[in-house]
């Protein structure tokens, strides 16, 4: 058979293809005809055939480079991504991450970097009182003190402004927390390390002021969710980086892929508790109810954490029939 | 003599078969194996100055959207932060997962991503390579990251898409697949002397081809100096006389096997 009459016989079902593909611009399987989406699959599967014999028909290079492009384009349409759904995401937050956290060093390395600057640098700036001066510049400490020398109530208040404002600074640092783990985790360390200084010196030298009073009101009821989401960033971040240092066996690279999909739903959860804090932050911290309420919400949310890291993933059931083993 | 001219076409055939190019081959499912052309830094640039304008909108548009809604109370201020998060760290995860690896910008210029198996990319690599952007793209060292990353991997890719397992492909619309018609009036004499099916392989079937298409951007003198290595055999076997060019033969002969003339 000649070329051209192959061609002429084939290319009507190719430039039927293309119109379909054409047609289907609106980028969604749902809501086609089904006939169609049959119809297109046949049409697809046939120009894969003729892609195939290509050589052993001789057809043409520009030939067959028109059934390379058609042939990816129809794979492009007929293969999706699988979207989001909630559900699995659900499941990798509740179920994966407290199990993977749990067994992972990264979470107690990046907890004693976090709490360590922390602690050491609020111990240094109770001990001395220019501690917090040297280190964040006196004027930051002059704002911080200025702030809480008014009464909570006083104060002009726009809960729900500050609420968004608490997830786009705190969320974003955490997520830079995480994504510079790709610098061997060194950014991820420094992250960690020159918040929790900060944290830590704003901490000891409010304790030395008269104002540490309105100051532990305000910073007591998010504290819980808001420091551990920090860790939980940095762990993740730290992830990324081990898995570019020991890459057990596998190229550097696939290590890396590993990691990474290891990390990411830690991020996920970490996002979440820092959303829970801004709110909490926002509505609860600056808001006037005595300081028990506040405490009371801030073991409940320590508790929930525990909780969450301690029986998160668990199956309680299969735990208990090896016990009776 | 044919086994000179197959042989002839076999090398340039094995030099051509692995093309140090910018595609990259895949199989599908149906056990096809296809080329995709990549998406190199310039395509990916024009396409993410398109996506930066696009958040640039969104930030604005939501800016002045809970300024507007101000008036109703404060509230609005906290959704313009809620929405700045969301637009600056997810716009192009949530777009290319919903998608199928597309944002406004790739859609623009006809990319897509992909996972570098071929298949679409899940929900979960598309957050992934889109988050790590924050470091690819990071101010201080002004993208260095990510165009020193694309010029070192063979796929052009960046760190996101390393760390994701994605590459961006190029997707064209392909314009048709005709067959050439060569004119040369000195072919039509030519034909009659010619063998009703040459003893042509499929080497020198696309030879043939591959000739027909570039012979226009070559000068006379050059299609003859090109065509008579794969002509002088043809001449000797069917004597053909003198008078016949290399290209009247190597047209005549690709119309006899593509045009069946």
């Amino acid at each position: 058979m000649r070329v051209v009459d192959r061609l002429a016989q084939r290319e009507a079902a190719w430039r039927e293809l293309d119109q379909h593909l054409t047609a289907f611009r609106s980028e969604r399987v749902a809501g086609t005809a089904s006939e169609r989406v049959v119809r297109m699959a046949e049409l697809y599967r046939s120009a894969c055939a003729d892609l195939m014999l290509a050589e052993s028909y001789d057809l043409p290079r520009e030939t067959v480079a028109y059934l390379h492009d058609l042939v990816a384009r129809a794979h492009n349409r007929l293969y999706r991504s699988r979207g989001f759904r909630f559900r699995t995401w659900a499941a990798e937050v509740f179920h994966a991450v407290p199990r993977r956290l749990r067994s992972d060093p990264t979470l107690l390395i990046a907890a004693l970097v976090f709490w360590g600057c922390f602690l050491v640098s609020g111990a240094m700036a109770m001990s001395r009182p220019d501690f917090g001066k040297d280190l964040l510049g006196a004027e930051m400490i002059d704002q911080m003190e200025e702030m809480y020398s008014s009464p909570l109530e006083s104060r002009d208040r726009n809960d729900a402004m500050m609420a968004g404002f608490y997830v786009f600074h705190n969320a974003g640092i955490g997520i830079q927390c995480f994504v510079w783990g790709l610098s061997f985790g060194l950014g991820t360390l420094y992250l960690l390390a020159s918040n929790g200084l900060q944290l830590g010196t704003v901490f000891g030298h409010m304790y030395t002021t008269p104002h540490w009073g309105r100051f532990s009101s305000f910073v007591t009821a998010h504290s819980a969710f808001e420091l551990t989401a920090i860790v939980f960033a940095g762990a993740a971040g730290l992830r990324l980086g081990w898995g570019l240092i020991d890459h057990q066996g596998q190229t550097r690279l696939a290590s890396l892929q590993r990691e990474a999909k290891n990390a990411l739903p830690t991020i996920g959860a970490s996002v979440c508790l820092f959303v829970l804090a801004a709110f909490l932050e926002g509505f609860v911290s600056a808001s006037n109810l005595p300081y028990g309420v506040k405490a009371g919400i801030a073991i409940t949310s320590a508790l929930l954490l525990v909780a969450y890291l301690a029986l998160g993933g668990r199956t309680f059931g299969r735990a208990n029939a090896t016990r009776e083993d | 003599m044919t086994e000179s001219v197959s042989r002839m076409a076999t090398a340039t055939l094995a030099s051509s078969q692995s093309p140090l190019d910018t595609s990259v081959r895949l199989v599908t499912p149906e056990r096809i194996t296809f080329l995709y052309p990549l998406a190199g830094p310039f395509h990916r640039a024009c396409s993410y100055l398109i996506d930066f304008a696009v958040i640039a909108a969104f930030l604005i548009a939501g800016s002045i959207a809970s300024v507007a809604f101000s008036v109703m109370g404060e509230w609005s201020l906290g959704l313009m932060f809620v929405i700045w998060f969301i637009v600056y760290f997810f716009y192009g995860g949530f777009c290319e997962a919903l998608f199928n690896g597309r944002t406004v910008g790739k859609l623009a210029l006809g990319l897509r991503v992909v996972s570098t198996e071929g298949v679409p990319i899940t929900g979960a690599q598309a957050v992934l390579r889109n988050l790590l952007w924050a470091f690819d793209g990071v101010w201080p060292f002004a993208y260095l990251p990510a165009i020193v990353c694309m010029v070192l991997t063979k796929r052009f890719q960046r760190l996101g898409d390393l760390a994701a397992g994605t590459m961006v492909i190029v997707e064209r619309r392909p314009i048709g697949a005709k067959v050439v018609r060569p004119d040369n009036k000195l072919a039509d004499r030519v034909l009659p002397l010619l063998p009703a099916s040459p003893p042509a392989g499929p080497e020198l079937s696309r030879a043939l081809s591959d000739y027909v298409k570039c012979r226009k951007r070559f000068a006379a003198g050059r299609t003859e100096e090109l065509g008579e290595h794969l002509a002088r055999p043809f001449r000797k076997r069917y004597d053909l006389p003198r008078e016949f060019t290399a290209d009247a033969i190597l047209c005549a002969l690709y119309r006899r096997i593509y045009l069946g003339d």
